[in-house]
């Protein structure tokens, strides 16, 4: 381990910089008195007869001549070097450096330190001439060039170690993010990783760490263990805020859901939104409002918890990167819970007054039919002409005896079961008095428990009714239904073409049409009667007139017709001066309505004719 | 009057009256009474289709292992986890192949009922009307069959111009000539004359329930002041 010169903490013996501090090491590798060594490395194709030319100048005068008796083959050391250094002006002995001055001193006390080496660098000066000199030095610099090559080749071909997977682009090993991470307010000042200048200083490590996988990794668990053996506060700082350490790391989520705990500071930057380029601490009120409304605001007590930490020993490295984990877990869980909401309706601005015509009209109504239906006695129902419609139903109902089997098929809501079952009762009284077998069926749940309701207002005994499914294809299955076995069709219910009379009680012109349609090419024209609500009577004449029906009757006013002709009493009084009246008041209203539109287009055409 | 009716009766003049709040405009009584008619509506038609449909004709036949009916029954069985699967937003697709099942058999089924039980007798109808059985009366011409047949050819023809001309002016929006500008305006006449019908027998339909529904509310308190 080295200290560190500037905060005075331990490094590892290759690091070229203070984890701690990011001071430059460099000067821990410098040899003693070796004041200047750049020229040295900004020319690495010096020859070593150069380099030793470079220590012969540094010599003495005296040395010249014992370097011409160095052609002779003597040693270059010897006694005589050692009295010539003895005789070494003062002056030159300040101005040499200090290593030279011990090597020349190391080299007066041993003789073979500096002989055999000297010795050798002489003799091959010997055998070298002066013509070959440049020609050697050219093949021993392509001998140089060619090893460098070769190794060159090597490291491309070899496998990247796994270590170098973590690192980023720029080549910052996976520790030295780390701790910008966690000290990225260093970073921010002294930048000493992203400046260009420095970058060679970064590579040195890497060569140190691709030539042998082994090392490399010992090395990076080697800092990583100094990283984690290290407390936060000695890692962010004792005179250094925690929050202030918390607020200012932004660490990449991607990465930290993948288990990894570090990503490179440019990449994150890249990656992250606008807001979070920001520092969080700067940008947290500026997004504060608009998280609120749009209601992805993370937790308030996770907030409170990364700016206010108890204490600084509980913020370990993992829990301060999880604190971006946690608000994107709340942004995506508030979307999450978002989904699938329905936007909603925009409010449509009500006309005012609309309102209060409305409610005129209505309790003028209410209050209109309340006054006749308490006050004005029910006259005697006139004898009307019976409708052709309606007399072919009855020609049919006349036409069945005893025995002869009526499907009554239900097909309408509650709202309308007051209007048809005083249509419909007397006609099943008459059909009970005559024995012929009824049987009931619907398509609607509700026809349910309103055929027990219709069979009671009736004063007939009560059958089950059954439950025909699907509609109009259920309609279609059992018109269909020749042989009588299909599971679609209920229990008891036979082939249509069995029936004498098929008798529907309807509301809802499409359950009309679906049986007109799907069952009625399949039956006899004399076999389909209806009796239906006013409202469809507009429809089922032409049906009617087409010969597609047996005849039907539709309101209360032919139901009540159809009643007398039967010789059946209808169901109740009908209230026939209340539906006068409504109709009264109906008219009126739809006066008032046209005249006051006119009115209007009136007004408004003249107040633009000025214009114009 | 026993208890219950009094407490059913009571109840029915409650909603009653919260429909009949809707005159003074939407509002909580009015939404209330409302979403309990579809909730009450809804629950009762689901207790319907379990008893009546799903058990009897789904799960019965499944359970008869080796059947007929119990092979026949696997169709709609996967159909409907098909369809239950829609319920997941992942395995929305997979309920497409029996909603299309449903969707094509359902038209296949509703253009071949209304060509055949609609279009084709009406216009059977329209035609037969000029048969000369029905325009010959007592050796002579019946100008009143005639007249009744010619009337209900310009409705059906004029209404048909009318459709078709409104469609052709949104699309090419072109001058239109005055004679078929007369046969549409004929066709808008035909048409108002049968929306009218409709409408007062919609108003009738609906001025019956409201009477009917307000002779029960007087009955009901005639019984009710009576004991």
């Amino acid at each position: 381990m080295i200290l560190c010169p500037h905060c005075g903490k331990e490094n590892l013996p290759q690091a070229t910089r203070c984890v701690h501090c990011g001071e430059d090491l460099e000067e821990l590798f410098r040899i003693e008195g070796m004041e200047d060594n750049s020229a040295l490395q900004e020319e690495p194709d010096i020859s070593v007869a150069d380099l030793l030319e470079s220590f012969r100048n540094d010599s003495s005068p005296k040395d010249e001549e014992t370097r011409s008796a160095d052609s002779t083959g003597q040693a270059y050391v010897s006694d005589s070097g050692a009295e010539s250094n003895a005789e070494m002006p003062a002056e030159e002995e300040e101005q040499a450096p200090e290593w030279l001055a011990r090597i020349r001193k190391r080299a007066q006390q041993e003789e073979d330190a500096a002989g055999e080496l000297t010795r050798k660098g002489n003799s091959l000066d010997a055998a070298r001439s002066e013509d070959h000199r440049g020609r050697v030095d050219e093949e021993f610099a392509n001998w140089i060039g060619r090893i460098r090559e070769n190794a060159r080749r090597e490291n491309l071909l070899m496998p990247k170690p796994a270590i170098n997977s973590a690192a980023s682009e720029e080549g910052v090993p996976e520790w030295l993010r780390k701790v910008r991470e966690l000290q990225p307010e260093a970073e921010d000042g002294e930048q000493f990783a992203e400046e260009p200048a420095e970058e060679p200083a970064v590579e040195e490590v890497e060569p140190e760490e691709e030539q042998g996988e082994a090392a490399a990794q010992d090395q990076a668990q080697e800092t990583e263990s100094v990283v984690e053996q290290t407390s936060p506060e000695e890692i962010l700082g004792d005179t250094e805020p925690a929050a202030e350490a918390v607020s200012e790391l932004e660490p990449e989520p991607e990465a930290e859901s993948a288990g990894e705990k570090a990503q490179p500071a440019d990449e994150e930057d890249s990656d992250s939104g606008d807001a979070e380029e920001l520092p969080e601490s700067a940008a947290a009120p500026q997004f504060a409002p608009v998280l609120e409304e749009l209601g992805l605001a993370a937790d308030g007590a996770a907030l409170e918890l990364d700016e206010k930490p108890a204490s600084s020993e509980e913020l370990s490295a993992d829990l301060l990167l999880l604190r971006r984990q946690k608000e994107n877990a709340q942004i995506l869980m508030n979307l999450i819970g978002e989904e699938g909401r329905g936007i909603p309706p925009a409010k449509t601005q009500r006309v005012s007054g609309r309102g209060w015509y409305r409610l005129i009209l209505g309790a003028f109504l209410l209050l209109v039919l309340a006054a006749v239906l308490v006050f004005v006695p029910e006259a005697k129902p006139k004898q009307i002409e019976n409708p052709a419609p309606a007399v072919a139903l009855k020609d049919v109902l006349d036409r069945l005896a005893s025995g002869d089997k009526v499907l009554v098929v239900l097909e309408y809501q509650a709202a309308t079961s007051p209007e048809l079952e005083q249509i419909a009762a007397p006609v099943l009284r008459e059909l009970e008095t005559r024995g012929a077998e009824l049987q009931f069926l619907t398509t609607h749940p509700n026809g349910l428990w309103l055929a027990d309701a219709l069979m009671r207002a009736a004063e007939i005994p009560t059958r089950e009714t059954a439950f025909l499914a699907g509609g109009r294809l259920g309609v279609l299955a059992a018109a269909l239904n020749s042989e009588g076995n299909s599971a679609v069709i209920p229990a008891g219910i036979e082939e249509l073409q069995k029936y004498d009379l098929i008798l529907l009680l309807e509301d809802s012109q499409t359950d009309i049409q679906n049986w007109i349609e799907q069952a009625g090419p399949w039956l006899s024209a004399s076999k389909l009667g209806v009796l239906a609500s006013s409202q469809n009577e507009a429809l089922l004449l032409p049906y009617y007139d087409a010969g597609q029906l047996a005849g039907f009757a539709a309101g209360t006013l032919q139901g009540r017709v159809l009643a007398q002709a039967l010789d059946q009493a209808p169901l109740t009084s009908a209230p026939s001066r209340a539906f006068q009246a409504g109709l009264l008041v109906m008219i009126a209203v739809i006066l008032l309505g046209i005249l006051s539109k006119a009115e209007a287009d009136s007004s408004a055409r003249h107040s633009k004719e000025p214009e114009a | 009057m026993n208890p219950m009716d009094i407490v059913l009766g009571v109840i029915g003049i409650a909603l009653s009256v919260m429909i009949f709040s809707y005159l003074l405009g939407d509002n909580f009584f009015f939404r209330a009474a409302l979403y309990i008619l579809v909730g009450v509506s809804s629950g009762y038609a689901a207790a319907v289709l379990v008893t009546k449909v799903i058990l009897p004709r789904l799960v019965e036949p499944l359970s008869q292992n080796g059947t007929d009916a119990f092979w026949l029954g696997l169709v709609p069985f996967v159909l409907c986890v098909l369809l239950v699967l829609m319920l997941v937003p992942r395995t929305v697709k997979a309920g497409t192949l029996p909603l299309a099942f449903l969707a094509g058999t359902g038209a296949a089924v509703a253009i071949a009922g209304i060509s055949r039980g609609t279009l084709a007798p009406q216009l059977l109808s329209v035609v037969n009307r000029f048969s000369p059985e029905l325009l010959r009366a007592n050796a002579g011409v019946n100008w009143g069959g005639i007249v009744e047949a010619l009337f209900i050819l310009l409705g059906v023809i004029s209404v048909l111009f009318y459709f078709h001309h409104r469609l052709s002016r949104k699309s090419a929006g072109t001058q239109r000539q005055l004679l078929v500008e007369g046969i549409s305006s004929v066709g808008q006449i035909f048409l108002g004359i049968s929306l009218g019908m409709l409408f007062v027998g919609f108003f009738s339909a609906a001025l019956t329930a409201l009477i009917a529904r307000m002779l029960w509310l007087k009955e009901f308190i005639l019984a009710l002041l009576a004991g």
